[in-house]
């Protein structure tokens, strides 16, 4: 699977997000599958400020 | 049949926002704790476990895989495995954290993966901001919407971080108790490795995450010059290996300067905190270690606010540029610590290595920074840096003071907590002078083109005329309960919402 790929696995997770910042009243409620993908997402997509500039020996 | 509370409480990283943690933890629970009464659970990130794995305030740590999933996720070798393997160990993460029942899960994190995790956990009570079944963030005590509301306006806030997280903590158990009245106390750390050394020495760390916090080598050399001196201390550099480099031009300046930069764990650098006679350091991780094993401190902050995130712990010192206050403690910014002056304070410094009684101190005047003391306020139970020079707490705001409110404790044993509305009120009232502010200067216009588009929303919404100031200021409150960025978020179901209850 290559990186757009990966990229693609975001697509419904986003596709949802955006459609809640729309029309919040009727879009769809997110499940727990949808929990999972977006914590999934919120790891993968960010980063410590200890992983970006400091850390102390392990 | 098990009769002890069962709490889990978020704080995964950075390494001195788990400290802050813990001393809340400590300050809020330790007798029932230590009674047995009270089973505390924590996440935690993996580069900051060994901070809390072993520390006997906690019964259960759970290590969040993210820097795993991180790094398995952007390893293009896995390709196609990368997906399955990330969500089989995701999942056992979640089914571990759901195995508990609890009484009471508590976030304290400001990342995005907090609320949703909050969200996962099952609890009959929540703190702190959890994701709802809407997909917003909401952020329903009242303590925690202040805290969450406090970067839209650094200046006005008068509470410590720890101290604010005392503030959800206790009562969420213990409604009808007031805080427990000590302050800080030695942090019970894991176990540590001592660390040796012939002679008596100064810890120093230069470095730190954000570069607007820090020191450039020449200003460093400069007080480290008066140091050598004037004292026969030798010079220990501590910091991340990231720093051994930056460190080493110190080093070289002096043989009496040892650069042990990257030679010791997160939780190593307690072992020669232990032994030193003084830290001076930025706001850093190591300046809240410090205050945890009850180190002194002189700490130095440019663009932070001490009152906010300074040293937790009794008889600290910190400079704090004066410049900071007008940007708004911009972290950001990278002019302030150029106001913080090794000769103004390295008299400060001087006198406390002579062990002069703290109260006696003799202090320059500076028209750059001022020096500040904290202290344990019994009464207010809060930590409260004072300016020396005068010897009042240092007014952070100049109309409105927030620490004229009446001492929290009272609103503790109400539950209504009207005394914090109030306080908030104050918050939402200073926001919109800032709002103004940066209208009247042109400021993030584009953002105000935004809050008048949502003016005109609601303006349709009610058939009503509500003023462009009392809408501001609905809008600031909308979003302190129900988002993280106070001023001009909003969605149009919480605004129908709001607009029902008032």
């Amino acid at each position: 699977m290559d990186k757009t790929t990966k990229e693609q696995w975001f697509q419904d997770i986003e596709a949802k997000q955006h459609q809640l910042e729309l029309d919040p009243i009727n879009a769809p409620l997110l499940n727990q599958s949808d929990l999972h993908k977006l914590l999934l997402k919120s790891w993968i997509k960010t980063k410590s400020q200890q992983e970006i500039n400091y850390g102390f020996k392990a | 049949m098990d009769s002890k509370l069962k709490v889990i409480v978020q704080m995964p990283n950075n390494p001195g926002d788990v400290i802050m943690a813990m001393q809340a933890i400590q300050s809020s629970w330790l007798p029932n704790i230590e009674a047995d009464e009270i089973e505390i659970h924590y996440i935690v990130d993996e580069e900051c476990a060994s901070l809390v794995e072993g520390s006997s305030l906690f019964s259960r740590i759970f290590i969040q895989p993210r820097s795993f999933i991180a790094n398995t996720w952007s390893q293009s070798s896995l390709n196609d495995s990368a997906i399955p393997i990330c969500e089989n160990i995701l999942s056992n993460f979640i089914q571990e954290i759901q195995t508990t029942q609890y009484d009471l899960a508590v976030n304290l994190y400001q990342g995005k993966s907090g609320p949703i995790i909050q969200a996962l956990l099952k609890s009959d009570l929540k703190r702190g901001p959890r994701f709802s079944e809407e997909s917003n963030v909401l952020v329903e005590d009242d303590w925690s919407a202040y805290l969450h509301s406090i970067p839209a306006n650094r200046q006005a806030n008068t509470f410590h971080t720890v101290d604010l997280y005392r503030r959800i903590l206790r009562p969420a158990l213990f409604e009808q108790t007031q805080l427990p009245p000590q302050g800080p106390s030695l942090l019970k750390l894991p176990p540590y490795p001592s660390f040796e050394w012939n002679n008596e020495f100064i810890a120093i760390q230069m470095g730190s995450a954000w570069p607007g916090k820090k020191w450039n080598e020449n200003t460093w050399a400069k007080l480290v010059g008066f140091l050598l001196a004037d004292f026969t201390f030798d010079i220990i550099l501590i910091g991340a290996p990231q720093e051994k480099l930056e460190s080493q031009a110190l080093a070289n300046i002096n043989p009496r300067i040892h650069n042990l930069c990257g030679s010791t764990s997160l939780i190593g650098v307690a072992g020669i905190l232990e032994k030193a006679q003084l830290l001076i350091c930025p706001d850093t991780f190591a300046m809240h270690l410090a205050a945890a094993i009850q180190c002194p401190i002189f700490a130095l902050f440019g663009p932070s606010n001490p009152v906010e995130t300074g040293p937790w712990a009794e008889n600290c010192f910190v400079a704090n540029s004066l410049k900071a206050k007008e940007e708004n403690f911009d972290f950001l910014g990278l002019e302030t610590m150029k106001k913080i002056y090794p000769v103004e304070v390295f008299p400060v410094i001087s006198q406390l290595l002579k062990n002069i009684n703290p109260s006696e101190l003799e202090l320059l005047k500076s028209p750059r920074s001022t020096i500040l003391k904290g202290q344990w306020n019994a009464n207010t139970s809060k930590i409260e840096f004072s300016d020396q020079l005068n010897s009042k707490v240092v007014p952070l705001v100049d109309s409105q003071p927030i620490h004229s409110v009446k001492p929290i404790q009272t609103n503790l044993t109400t539950p209504d907590m009207k005394e914090l509305s109030s306080e908030i009120h104050n918050m939402l009232n200073n926001q919109l002078k800032l709002l103004n502010h940066m209208v009247s200067t042109g400021q993030w216009k584009e953002n105000f083109n935004q809050l008048e588009s949502e003016e005109g929303k609601i303006a349709a919404l009610t058939h009503s005329n509500i003023s462009m100031e009392k809408y501001r200021i609905h809008l600031n409150t909308i979003s302190l309960r129900n988002g993280i960025q106070p001023y001009f978020q909003s969605r149009k179901r919480l605004v129908e919402k709001y607009i029902s209850i008032y």
